[in-house]
């Protein structure tokens, strides 16, 4: 996967600031900080979408790669070889004490940064980020996973560059989303539904700021045909988090049930 | 949603359930005039065939639907021009 690779809008945030590659005929300087959203049905491939991006990030910068809150074994055992060294785990409210310019991976967002938890600690976290990822270990990229841009706290995009990816959205859905981005999300799956051959759009994505279409690039480790392990691990990293882990992204906060039935009964 | 958008929503519905209706219905019904159909019977009855009748079909049937456009906006009546379809746009890598 090479530097040309990508549509521009999408490399000018992956490759790093000031680096130089040539899209359209002309030579562009790389910003190379900002925020990526990837949106998407379950299933329209949007985590092997942000893992081709990773992929390309690995290959043509020296950018780290850190993966928001991935369970341990996956980082162990989960990624393909060639990231090792490069690829981390750490939780995004670290974001000030990573000083080099770091790729992020937020999947499934929802989960984390919902609009609905207005002013909640990890929302006021993504207001304040959003707004200094340019300035933090030397400009930040941000890539997040969602199923619909209507379950983010706005605040994380309105105060930096975006270059949204769009996938495959069920129909009957597309009626939740923003209503400012709800046109954006009805012309890609117009425009993906006149390319593609798959039920869920899945061999092209949309990138919005380009008003282009794109060629998926499916990165081989992600074939279970050729490694069945690292596949599951990266398609379905939540699955391999603890049963504790899994209840404190489901409730919120970092206290279990059990945790919190203590904690009434200490405070009687 | 304005009142626009809502009456152009009911507007797709109804068009889409009319064509729908065992297959939809003549074009000259539905968008020419009742002369284009008196016409219709009248070159019926009296067993008129060949090009030159379909001819005078098809005239009649445009003059009807010219004056159906003349009560629409400019961009109902743009909407009706046929035009090349837009190839989509998709990314292909510089080659050199």
């Amino acid at each position: 996967m090479n530097k040309k690779d990508l549509p521009p809008s999408i490399a000018n945030l992956l490759l790093k600031e000031g680096q130089r590659w040539k899209s359209g005929g002309i030579w562009r300087e790389a910003l190379g900080t900002g925020i990526i959203p990837i949106v998407g049905s379950a299933r329209s491939g949007k985590t092997s979408k942000a893992y081709a991006l990773i992929e390309y990030v690995i290959k043509n910068t020296n950018r780290p790669v850190i993966l928001d809150s991935f369970p341990d074994l996956v980082i162990e055992k989960g990624i393909p070889e060639h990231w090792r060294g490069r690829v981390s785990n750490r939780k995004f409210s670290d974001l000030a004490e990573i000083d080099k310019p770091a790729v992020w991976l937020l999947d499934d967002n929802a989960v984390h940064y919902n609009s609905r938890d207005s002013m909640t600690s990890s929302s006021k976290l993504l207001a304040r980020a959003a707004g200094v990822l340019s300035h933090f270990g030397g400009g930040m990229t941000v890539i997040f996973t969602t199923q619909l841009l209507s379950g983010i706290d706005l605040s994380f995009l309105r105060f930096t560059t975006v270059a949204p990816i769009i996938r495959f959205i069920d129909k009957d859905v597309i009626h939740q989303e923003r209503k400012e981005w709800v046109g954006t999300v009805k012309e890609a799956q117009y425009q993906l539904k006149s390319v593609s051959h798959d039920i869920r759009f899945r061999d092209f994505y949309w990138v919005s700021k380009d008003r282009m279409l794109a060629h998926t690039y499916f990165p081989d480790f992600l074939d279970k045909k050729n490694h069945p392990i690292v596949a599951d691990y990266l398609s379905r990293p939540m699955r391999y988090h603890t049963k504790e882990d899994r209840v404190k992204m489901i409730n919120g906060d970092s206290k279990t049930k059990k945790e919190r039935s203590k904690g009434v009964k200490n405070d009687e | 949603m304005t009142n626009r958008e809502k009456q152009q929503e009911f507007d797709r519905i109804a068009g889409s359930r009319i064509a729908k209706l065992k297959g939809g219905i003549d074009s000259h019904i539905a968008l020419s005039n009742r002369a284009s159909i008196t016409f219709r019977n009248k070159i019926k009855r009296m067993g008129l065939k060949g090009p030159h009748i379909d001819d005078a079909i098809k005239m009649i049937d445009d003059i009807g639907i010219q004056l159906m456009l003349e009560n629409q906006s400019l961009g109902v009546r743009f909407a009706t021009v046929p035009y090349a379809k837009n190839k989509p746009r998709i990314f292909k890598p510089d080659n050199d």
